[in-house]
């Protein structure tokens, strides 16, 4: 073979490589492990500006940037946390005592219902999910609400709270627990309400709600006006609450049957990506559009990260029977807190 | 002869569509304990169902039907936590939904989304807010989100105790008066009524459970009528619907002592008759004449 010939056939097979296989060129993702630290020691000695709230592996408490645990506490009942407060709270009980991120008591709350933070706001739903109240830090009421039906999903942010019924509305509400906009899903032989987030520009919000199908509509704010931008059915047809993430950037992620859907809310292009077992939770690197993913299969959980356009770009198996686990990024740190630990990885680029 | 408002009479229609509906209904379990029922206080609201005891045993549907949404409390996206604990709702004809709490966790995190009367579709638990093992039960109208008295769709259970009235009380500002006790003569003028009341039955433990009918007359004439049939939803409120209507926060002073709202008094001798009668029908009927000035 003439040797321009074979110039032209190793050109044309580099560049079919690189349309059928791009991103094996490009460089991939590791985590390089940084520390470990054990979850129970109860408060560090030196107090810390910024903390990193958690609830798992039995634990909940803050961290710091690093990692290293600066007030835990063992779980009782269930464990509600921001990046300012934390109640650890027992099944039964009449009171809800709310600690700082030092572990000193700053608040109690006399009720009977359940308390749960949406972003940094707290809130109480009722032991029938009949009823939602907004509390300050101070523990000071600043609204309540009741419902028609009972609360299946809620989200946050900003002023906006989102609340979805079984019934199958959607209702934002505003600072003031008022309504401002009612959703009510079109679609679906069955109306429940199962999944919703809201951008953090409060202008964008997706929801998933009925069976029969099931479907996810993205919603927009615009002029005082409430939108259905899009909509598309969702194959899974899960019957209990989906987890529906909103990520950096104007993504969304849906969770599917071992996998989840990314709706990018620019170009309105939607992209499913496989995953091992059941999507646990999706964290967003605060400087990229890198993903860390992690997912249930059997006793193995998977973290797996994700990189443009979500190929798989790296990942690693932690084995074990832990029933929580949660992932954040702290910088370039991606921090795990699983079996009783928590371990701190450093994101490279290889 | 009183009339109904308009949505008062389409919820007693629907009503009565759904108990035609609910005749072939089965109890959720095989021991029937019934613990607490419908209307009772829960602190900040009613019992939204009645309560089934008997120690850890399956649970089955009331009748076929669709799982249509259940909560896991490890479940990650359970991100709103749950007072019901692990809860499952299913559709059956007629637009009835029936809920199902504290049930144990299923161990793969999975349920059976056809249901049949004769598949336990969970093992009762003592998940979520729960002093011991029981199973919650609640039935809706989804075409109106009423909260339907269990009681009144399932099979009736045999109940041969009356409820109790422990004390009848005529309260003004910080006055409070025992009709019991009522020798001296009363002021005219508008009254709150109030009643110390309870129910138990063969089927219960040993503590006050609400009753389900409280009839007030005042001298021959029906002047108070309350029911624990049904929760309906109003201007940001449970009732509980019948005339005029009741919410938790206007209704219960203590976990038995309700409120009746307010009565006028006029001068003269007034004859109190009430009657308290629970779902079997059983009675009990408190009777005081008492001089009004």
């Amino acid at each position: 073979m003439k040797r321009r010939y074979r110039f032209l056939l190793s050109f044309l097979a580099v560049l079919g490589y690189l349309i059928f296989f791009p991103r094996e060129l490009s460089s991939a993702l590791s985590l390089t492990p940084q520390a470990i630290f054990d979850l129970d020691v109860s408060r560090t000695a030196q107090p810390v500006e910024e903390t990193i709230p958690f609830a798992a592996s039995g634990y909940a408490g803050f961290i710091d940037p690093e990692g290293r645990p600066v007030y835990t506490e063992k779980l009782r009942y269930g464990a509600a946390v921001s990046p300012e407060a934390l109640i650890n709270y027992d099944s039964v009980s009449t009171q809800l005592v709310l600690r700082n991120n030092e572990g000193d008591i700053r608040s109690v709350i006399e009720t009977r219902g359940y308390p749960f933070f949406l972003q940094e706001r707290l809130l109480v739903i009722s032991t029938d999910r009949l009823k939602l109240i907004e509390f300050s830090l101070d523990g000071e009421e600043q609204w309540r609400m009741a419902f028609p039906s009972l609360v299946t999903t809620c989200a946050a942010s900003g002023d906006r709270i989102l609340v979805g019924l079984l019934n199958g509305t959607f209702l934002f509400l505003d600072k003031g627990g008022d309504i401002l906009f009612r959703f009510k899903p079109p679609e679906g032989r069955i109306k429940v309400a199962y999944g919703a987030a809201i951008d953090p520009s409060t202008e964008a919000s997706l929801v998933v709600a009925g069976i029969d199908p099931q479907t996810a509509y993205l919603l927009e704010e615009l002029k005082g006006e409430l939108n259905s931008i899009d909509s598309f059915i969702l194959d899974s047809e899960l019957r209990r609450n989906l987890l529906v993430v909103s990520l950096n950037s104007g993504r969304f992620a849906i969770e599917q049957n071992n996998g989840f859907i990314l709706l990018d809310r620019s170009n309105l292009r939607r992209r499913k990506f496989s995953i091992p077992g059941q999507l646990l939770t999706v964290a967003g690197h605060p400087g990229s559009d890198i993903l860390a993913v992690m997912s249930r299969d059997g006793t193995d959980r998977y973290l797996t990260l994700l990189g443009s356009e979500s190929r798989y770009r790296g990942g690693l198996i932690l084995s074990g029977n832990d029933t929580g686990t949660s992932i954040v990024w702290s910088g370039d740190r991606l921090i795990v807190i699983a079996d009783g630990r928590v371990l701190v990885y450093h994101l490279e680029f290889v | 002869m009183f009339l109904l408002k308009r949505p008062v009479a389409v919820a007693l229609f629907a009503l009565c569509s759904l108990i035609l509906y609910a005749l072939d209904y089965q109890w959720p379990v095989k021991q029937v304990f019934l613990t607490g029922t419908f209307g009772e206080d829960r602190g900040d609201h009613f019992h939204s169902g009645i309560d089934l005891g008997g120690g850890e045993q399956d649970v089955y549907p009331v009748d076929q039907g669709e799982l249509i949404y259940f909560y896991e409390e490890s479940a990650p996206a359970s991100v709103v936590p749950s007072g019901l604990g692990n809860f499952v709702v299913a559709e059956h004809s007629g637009s009835v939904l029936s809920l199902y709490a504290h049930l144990k966790a299923s161990p793969d995190g999975l349920r059976n989304y056809q249901l049949d009367p004769a598949v336990p579709l969970g093992v009762m638990g003592e998940s979520g807010s729960s002093l011991g093992i029981h199973l919650h039960l609640s039935v809706i109208d989804s075409d109106t989100d009423n909260i339907v008295n269990p009681l009144l769709i399932l099979p009736p259970l045999i109940d041969t105790t009356h409820p109790g009235i422990r004390g009848v009380f005529l309260a003004r500002g910080q006055e409070e008066l025992d009709l019991n006790k009522g020798d001296e003569p009363l002021a005219s003028g508008r009254w709150d009524l109030r009643l110390d009341l309870y129910d138990q039955s063969e089927h219960s433990y040993y503590w006050p459970m609400a009753p389900f009918r409280v009839t007030v007359y005042i001298n021959g004439s029906e002047s108070v009528y309350m029911t624990y049939e049904f929760l309906s939803f109003e201007d940001g409120t449970h009732y509980l619907v019948n005339t005029p209507g009741f919410s938790h926060s206007s209704m219960y002073l203590s976990e038995t002592r309700i409120s009746l709202g307010e009565i006028n008094l006029n001068p003269g001798e007034t004859h109190f008759e009430i009657v308290v009668a629970d779902y079997a029908g059983n009675e009990t009927v408190f009777q005081q004449a008492v001089e009004v000035r």
